[in-house]
């Protein structure tokens, strides 16, 4: 069996490798086509008997009811504004603990590592009566904050386990040359150090963009009122609903993809190489 | 530099002062408010309860709906991390085959985890609908069934759908990483191996896998652990149903603090699954993780 295995020519057997990978796209990406294809179907042909693979006509209603009638753009502009300072609080959090954890001189301040893995396994969903009372108690429940709070308790221990890797990679020459030429720490940080960790400061960022940005199950305890509501929330509302409306609900999911996928498009690159850079070195 | 180095390195514990603060305000301060609210009597969140000691404890450990609920639990831990690890590995394995076009199909790949949980409830519950959903069509037309099959809404397959469902979802991140695992293999152990007349399999066996071992044992403890506390596409989907064949635990944790109002019960129920889950990741990290490297 396997003389035959290793029998297979290199043509055919490319020929079946090539066929896997589009089944595997199929699989992978087939169901978001589908979706996308669902939202500019008029509302008969959406729950036709035979599904159609492409709108026999294309309609835009979903859309313009879309806009009309819910709060599609608050909540666009709720995630994004959540997303956005998620992620920069995420870097300079990590990039600031990192900085003393991995480059000082008290050499058990890496164990916090050890913390942060303790802490990105632990079950959030555990978590979320008690973070619950803590931003009652301080007020915070119901504001945007309570968005990017929770977002970071998320983002922030993998992240700071991921970038190790980032640091270490980097010699300590480097920055004992600049002590040399007279720089203090922080220019010697931030001249030398900062430009060569960027790669890994991408992947965390990116990190943190997709988990604030997919994140349903602590904002819908900690985001209440209708003006703080993010996409996922409202999304949840439709899909909810006794009759589902299914060309609202699949433009609506539509539009909620497209940031993250047009996002992905261009700093995917970055987020591949970073992950698995720092998590081979971990 | 040697003057520095001599002064306690005050600068770098300030740095790491933010880090700390969150760790310990909103991860560790809320663990020991778990354990602390497991000994009481308390029923909604704010309303102070009595110390009531061991009794929420045993109000758990006498509740079947929670062996039931650990029990299904354990088994989409075990569906997700076979589904996952398979799938993600034999494709890492067939992309590192050195493939035209794999940097941008590791891309299209990724695109799945970057959607919203609730849009990949969305377009579950939508391909898989019963009365119009494509993939019922598409199994009907080739004849693989006749009747069309309600995905999350039977109890025999609502668990089997959702771990497809999920796997769905998160086994592109593990496939990065496997396959970047992989890409670290030198080539010229190949090579030589193939000089020395080793087949495809022999090779799998003695080089690859002993090489990508230790980063497989860590994506498997870090996917187990996260796959454990999957709540939002449950929840969303199928709400722990049809007749609880989805209720796993932390379903059980957030309807009985935020359904039942059984703040200390939902508590006590928490502790012992964070107990659960560390005896498993200590045991793991000893048998798995150490032995491979």
């Amino acid at each position: 069996m396997l003389a035959a295995f290793e029998a297979v020519p290199r043509s055919l057997m490319r020929v079946i490798l090539t066929l896997v990978v589009v089944l595997f796209l199929v699989i992978t990406l087939g169901p978001l086509y589908w979706v996308a294809m669902s939202s500019f179907k008029t509302p008969r042909e959406v729950i036709a008997r035979t599904p159609t693979a492409f709108p026999s006509e294309v309609t835009l209603k979903n859309y313009e009811r879309l806009l009309d009638q819910s709060n599609f753009v608050a909540q666009l502009q709720n995630s994004a504004t959540i997303a956005a300072l998620t992620v920069v609080f995420t870097v300079v959090i990590v990039v600031l603990a990192a900085f003393g954890a991995y480059r000082g001189q008290i050499h058990w301040l890496r164990n916090l590592k050890f913390v942060a893995i303790l802490a990105f396994v632990f079950p959030t969903t555990l978590l979320v009566v008690p973070i619950y009372e803590i931003l009652v108690r301080i007020d915070l429940v119901d504001t945007i904050w309570s968005g990017v709070l929770v977002n970071c308790i998320l983002t922030v221990p993998f992240s700071f386990w991921l970038i190790e890797g980032f640091f270490d990679s980097i010699p300590r020459e480097l920055e004992e040359a600049a002590y040399v030429d007279g720089a203090n720490r922080l220019q010697a940080g931030v001249r030398i150090l900062l430009p060569l960790i960027t790669p890994g400061l991408a992947t965390v960022g990116i990190f943190a963009f997709v988990t604030s940005w997919t994140e349903y199950t602590f904002a819908s305890v900690l985001l209440i009122n209708a003006d703080l509501k993010t996409l996922p929330l409202g999304l949840a509302d439709i899909l909810a609903q006794y009759n589902i409306n299914w060309g609202l609900l699949t433009s609506n999911t539509t539009l909620a993809m497209i940031p993250g996928i047009l996002f992905f498009a261009f700093a995917g690159r970055y987020f591949i190489d970073g992950l698995v850079a720092g998590a081979l070195k971990a | 530099m040697a003057a520095q180095a001599k002064r306690y390195d005050w600068v770098s514990i300030a740095l790491t002062v933010p880090f700390m603060l969150l760790i310990v305000v909103f991860i560790v301060f809320p663990v020991a408010l778990t354990v602390r609210n497991a000994f009481t009597s308390v029923t909604f969140i704010g309303v102070p309860g009595e110390y009531v000691g061991l009794k929420q404890f045993e109000r758990v450990v006498e509740d079947q709906v929670f062996w039931d609920s650990l029990k299904l639990s354990v088994a989409w831990v075990v569906g997700n991390a076979l589904l996952q690890t398979l799938v993600a590995f034999f494709f890492a394995l067939t992309i590192n085959q050195r493939l035209r076009g794999g940097a941008l199909i590791q891309i299209l790949i990724l695109l799945p985890w970057t959607i919203p949980t609730v849009a990949v409830a969305v377009v579950g519950t939508w391909i898989f609908n019963s009365s119009y959903g494509v993939v019922n069509y598409i199994l009907r037309e080739i004849g693989l069934i006749s009747m069309p099959i309600n995905a999350f809404g039977n109890p025999d397959i609502a668990m089997r759908s959702l771990i497809g469902l999920h796997s769905w979802h998160w086994f592109p991140f593990f496939f990065v990483v496997i396959l970047g695992a992989l890409k670290t293999v030198p080539n010229e152990l190949y090579e030589a191996a193939a000089i020395d007349g080793a087949n495809a399999i022999q090779r799998f066996r003695r080089i690859t896998f002993p090489l990508i071992g230790r980063i497989l044992g860590i994506v498997g403890l870090v996917g187990t652990l996260w796959s454990f506390n999957v709540f939002d596409t449950i929840y969303l989907i199928t709400k722990g149903g049809p007749v609880n064949s989805t209720y796993t635990a932390p379903i059980y944790v957030y309807e009985t603090a935020f359904r039942e109002f059984q703040m200390g019960k939902s508590s006590a129920a928490s502790v012992i699954l964070m107990l659960f889950l560390m005896v498993f990741a200590t045991l793991y990290y000893r048998f798995v993780v150490r032995k491979e490297s």
